[in-house]
């Protein structure tokens, strides 16, 4: 029983970038988070002590576009036949690859609306394919080599529309889709959430869908309920293969991955809403599930029972998609909050190990790395440079500028941020983020020092501090000199009347 | 040995202090437990100047998974059902028992204990209704979730006014609080006894580095004790001067301008809005509300004014929340359990001033007061004067016998300085029937001006309660 789990294990956490990884011995990063646990784990090691800056992509044609609730796509590193690729969506409409070493653009496939899910690639039938949902509510499979729908023998790749386009209906909300093997055949999951405002015939719903990626045959799609669905991770109840997604009403869905249906008797829900994605880790012979709940905590439940397991009370919302960080025996879940710290806890305790504050917020997943030699963490943060901490007690090793803030404001919490992407090719190892200025960021060794960042464009400074400091200095004295005059002249020995 | 105290009554000396030593050492032992029930691990310092946030405090929530969920989510139907239910409860009791304080202070109570440590409602009526307009149609889920605590107090407002500030709210709890323990300082002042004064004022600025060091940055650092320590010389200071003078006036406003300063510096060295100034516009709302304070300690006449365009205000938060700014306030403390920065100094700010006038933020910048007062000003249920046929009264309830004597008590005992020889400013009162129980003529009555009813126990006229006559309505009632 136990050799079972641990094949399986192997496999969920090998999946798609297996088959790659023992060709050739590279580290792809084939989708979000690196696996389809979603527990961010890289294996990948920098030699040196710090970074250097390898490239930098140029702005895509549209980048100011905001919109409440939408996600930043973070970047896949794949190598496809010789050809070293880092692939990332953008929001303008479309999905780049570009050199992982020398940054040059290799192709462009645009879609109908933003792209803001990770590209997830993988190996099917000895055909290479990368999977692509837009936010045109459609998803793509596309030849990573081409960037165009033609597989390596010029047949047509599939397209699916999960719902069908209107005027009125709102561009749908994709999770990073992912594949996994279920039952020895690869299954690709995403979540979809559709919404519009009509009054006739209104669409609120949002749902997990598996599709036969070969082919894009739809094998089930799950219910989750009507609001936001984050991306799905794979992982275990029991001896059942299953898809964990979370709805944004603060409930946490577990169904089949074979057929879709719910595993747990209900949902486990929370007082809250939840933005966070869910990681799935093995620890200690337990299967957990960890994420972050706005609830100002982060969460762990078991995935047998859905019986909650711990809470880390933080103070603040926790966004961000836990990873799970492992040494010997032991296992530790690392999160970021809304109050700019980086947290490591006990995965199995809920027990604060360190953490560490930065100057902006934390949303995005972190990714772990080995940078010179000790464990590290690699996290985005939206003080527009990603920072990378000693995973063992929160030193900061690292800080690296990765591009400025393209709006004047944005709704806290209303957009989860781009996570670090970390892979190893050819031997080189790189690591790179998908800013929210809608470039791509990539560094390695070798590179440009990165440790310098530079400062905050915040609209703070747009505006000038100091002039607002003197305005409203100003104002404060204007009142404070007002009423002493007006003090002076009513002053009586009796004080002023009870107010 | 007797001595007599603030209030004038006679009583035992030794007794008095042991109780003051008792209640000093019972607060000093629940802040120790409070913070050791909390979590003691404090951040490491990064390369950042800003304070390692929320370390220590902690505000736990009993009720962490919902108990009526709609569609297996978080949308929870408990904090709707609890408000109701004690809005009921409140409506009852002002009904039934106009006079009883205490029941009032027990309505209170349970509610600031139900919000602060049991369940998790969004208290930010305003923020929720946008919230929730904009979700309608993409998620009516969330939608509902948003909108139920507005609709239903929104309900209660437009039925019997303001009831929630007065009888629900724990900011508005604990801003009474504050207020009622600062009367008798102030009253140190007007009879010069400085020493008194200073000690006093020691004591508070005591607890509250007490409270920042347990429960917040978990030690005294020298930083916040040279400022803190300033700020407190500085009012000691102005404390002394004015209990030579005798000068209430004096004081306060060097108190406020202390306040102004302690906000300005907290705001300085957190720096909670990173990404836009106007991020966290409840505390620059806050120290707008400073300013304010001040104009009133200067000049009474300034209270209406600022009533009266507070409108303004609320429409200038809507505009934030409209405009898609992230925004927390001294209310998210209590409803959310959120302890970030801007929450804590907007909150400490205004639990500050309501040392010098009580109740300041709900007079003047409350957002959600504000919107309940509209709702309010033409709300079934009004505190009238007995003697005044009162406007929109179909059944004109006069009771002629019953004569206002303009002696002031009403305006004096009213917390939220909004009724003057019993008339009311009806968007301002929070329904407390401290009016009702002060007034020595019984004259104020609670008046259902749209079922056309009046308080089933007016209180006899002093005279009648003298002879032990039971009261009686009039005729026409």
């Amino acid at each position: 029983m136990l050799a079972r789990c641990a094949v399986i294990i192997l496999m969920l956490s090998c999946a798609a970038g297996a088959r790659a990884e023992r060709q050739t011995g590279d580290l792809p990063w084939p989708m979000f988070a690196g696996n389809p646990a979603r527990d961010g784990n890289s294996r990948v090691s920098f030699p040196a002590a710090t970074l250097g800056r390898l490239w930098k992509s140029s702005a895509p044609d549209v980048v100011y576009q905001y919109r409440d609730g939408q996600t930043g796509s973070s970047a896949s590193i794949v190598s496809v036949a010789g050809k070293d690729m880092v692939i990332a969506g953008s929001y303008d409409r479309s999905v780049y690859a570009y050199d992982a070493f020398t940054g040059d653009p290799i192709w462009r496939f645009t879609t109908g609306d933003a792209v803001t899910a990770a590209p997830c690639f993988a190996v099917i039938d000895g055909e290479p394919m990368l999977f692509v949902a837009s936010t045109d509510r459609t998803i793509y499979a596309l030849n990573p080599l081409t960037g165009k729908q033609r597989d390596s023998k010029g047949a047509q790749m599939w397209t699916h529309q999960v719902y069908k386009w209107a005027d009125t209906v709102a561009p749908a909300f994709v999770g990073d889709p992912m594949v996994a093997e279920v039952d020895g055949a690869p299954v690709l999951f995403v979540s979809v959430w559709i919404n519009d405002k009509k009054s006739k015939g209104n669409v609120q719903e949002s749902a997990v869908y598996a599709f036969e990626p070969a082919s894009g045959r739809l094998l089930w799609k799950a219910a989750v309920g009507s609001g936001f669905a984050t991306a799905p991770a794979f992982g275990q109840v029991k001896d059942e293969p299953a898809i964990f997604v979370v709805h944004a009403a603060g409930a946490v869905h577990a169904f089949s991955a074979r057929d879709g249906k719910p595993l747990w008797r209900e949902p486990f829900a929370t007082q809250y809403e939840i933005r966070s994605g869910v990681s799935f880790a093995e620890v200690d012979g337990r299967r957990l599930l960890f994420f972050g709940s706005r609830l100002f905590s982060a969460v762990c439940i078991d995935a047998d029972s859905a019986a909650p397991v711990w809470d880390c009370q933080v103070g603040t919302w926790v966004d961000s998609t836990p990873a799970v960080y492992r040494k010997g025996g032991r296992a530790a879940v690392i999160f970021g909050d809304y109050h700019k710290v980086l947290h490591s806890v006990d995965a199995l305790t809920g027990k604060r190990l360190w953490s560490y504050q930065a100057d902006g917020h934390f949303c995005a997943s972190p990714t772990i790395i080995e940078l010179g030699g000790r464990a590290a963490v690699a996290m985005p943060c939206l003080d527009d440079h990603m920072y990378i901490v000693d995973a063992e007690d929160g030193t900061c090793l690292s800080r690296a500028y990765t591009g400025g803030f393209l709006w004047s404001h944005y709704q806290r919490g209303a957009a989860v941020w781009s996570s670090a992407a970390a892979a190893k090719l050819g031997g080189q190892p790189i690591l790179a983020v998908t800013s929210y200025d809608a470039c791509v960021y990539v560094f390695g060794l070798g590179g440009r020092d990165a440790n310098v960042g530079a400062p905050s464009n915040s609209f703070v400074d747009a505006l000038g501090g100091k002039l607002a400091a003197l305005i409203f200095g100003a104002a404060v004295a204007a009142v404070l000199v007002y009423n002493v005059v007006r003090i002076a002249r009513k002053r009586n020995a009796g004080g002023g009347r009870a107010v | 040995m007797t001595m007599k105290c603030d209030c004038g009554k006679i009583g035992g000396g030794w007794r008095r202090n042991a109780a003051r030593v008792l209640a000093w050492a019972m607060l000093t032992a629940g802040i120790v437990f409070i913070s050791a029930c909390t979590e003691t691990i404090r951040g490491t310092r990064g390369e950042s100047s800003t304070l390692t946030i929320g370390s220590k405090l902690q505000i736990r929530k009993l009720v962490d998974r919902p108990w009526i969920p709609l569609g297996s989510s978080s949308n929870d139907l408990t904090p709707f059902l609890l408000m109701a239910g004690l809005l009921v409860v409140s409506a009852l009791l002002m009904w039934k028992r106009p006079k009883c304080q205490w029941a009032r202070r027990i309505v209170q109570t349970f509610s600031a204990a139900a919000f602060i440590i049991g369940i998790h409602p969004c208290g930010c009526m305003t923020r929720d209704l946008v919230l929730g307009v904009s979700d309608l149609g993409s998620d009516d889920l969330s939608a509902f979730k948003y909108m139920i605590v507005f609709a239903t107090v929104g309900t209660f407002a437009a039925v019997v006014g303001r009831s929630f500030c007065g009888w629900l709210c724990p900011v508005g709890y604990a801003e009474e609080l504050v207020a009622g323990a600062s009367r008798k300082f102030w009253r140190c002042i007007d009879q010069g006894r400085h020493a008194a004064a200073v000690l006093r004022a020691a004591a508070f600025f005591a607890v509250v580095a007490l409270l920042y060091v347990l429960l917040i940055e978990g030690v005294l650092d020298a930083d916040f004790a040279l400022v803190y320590g300033g700020i407190f010389l500085a009012v000691a200071a102005a404390i002394m001067l004015g209990s030579f003078l005798r000068n209430q006036v004096l004081v306060k406003y060097l108190f406020g301008v202390g306040i102004l300063a302690a906000i300005l510096y907290a705001f300085y060295r957190t720096k909670p809005g990173t990404y836009s100034v106007v991020e966290y516009a409840m505390v620059f709302f806050v120290m707008g509300l400073t300013l304010i304070v001040l104009t009133v300690i200067g000049d009474d006449a300034k209270d209406r004014f600022f009533k009266k365009y507070r409108l303004l205000l609320w429409l200038v938060i809507l505009g934030v929340y409209i405009y898609g700014l992230y925004n927390v306030g001294p209310m998210c403390l209590f409803f959310q359990g959120s302890t970030e920065w801007p929450v804590l100094i907007s909150f400490g700010g205004v639990f500050l001033l309501s040392i010098l006038i009580s109740m300041a933020w709900c007079r003047y910048m409350c957002p959600e007061g504000v919107a309940l007062g509209l709702l309010a000003s033409r709300a079934g249920w009004q505190i009238n004067r007995a003697d005044l046929c009162c406007a929109g009264c179909r059944t004109r309830s006069k009771l002629p016998e019953r004569a206002c004597t303009s002696c002031g008590v009403c305006t004096g005992v009213c917390p939220m300085h909004c009724i003057e020889n019993g008339i009311r400013d009806r968007r301002t009162c929070i329904y407390c029937m401290k009016c009702v129980k002060a007034c020595p003529e019984n004259v104020l009555v609670l008046v259902n001006e749209i079922g056309g009813r009046i308080q089933e126990a007016p209180y006899p006229l002093p005279a009648e309660a003298a002879n032990q006559e039971k009261p009686c309505l009039p005729d026409a009632l």
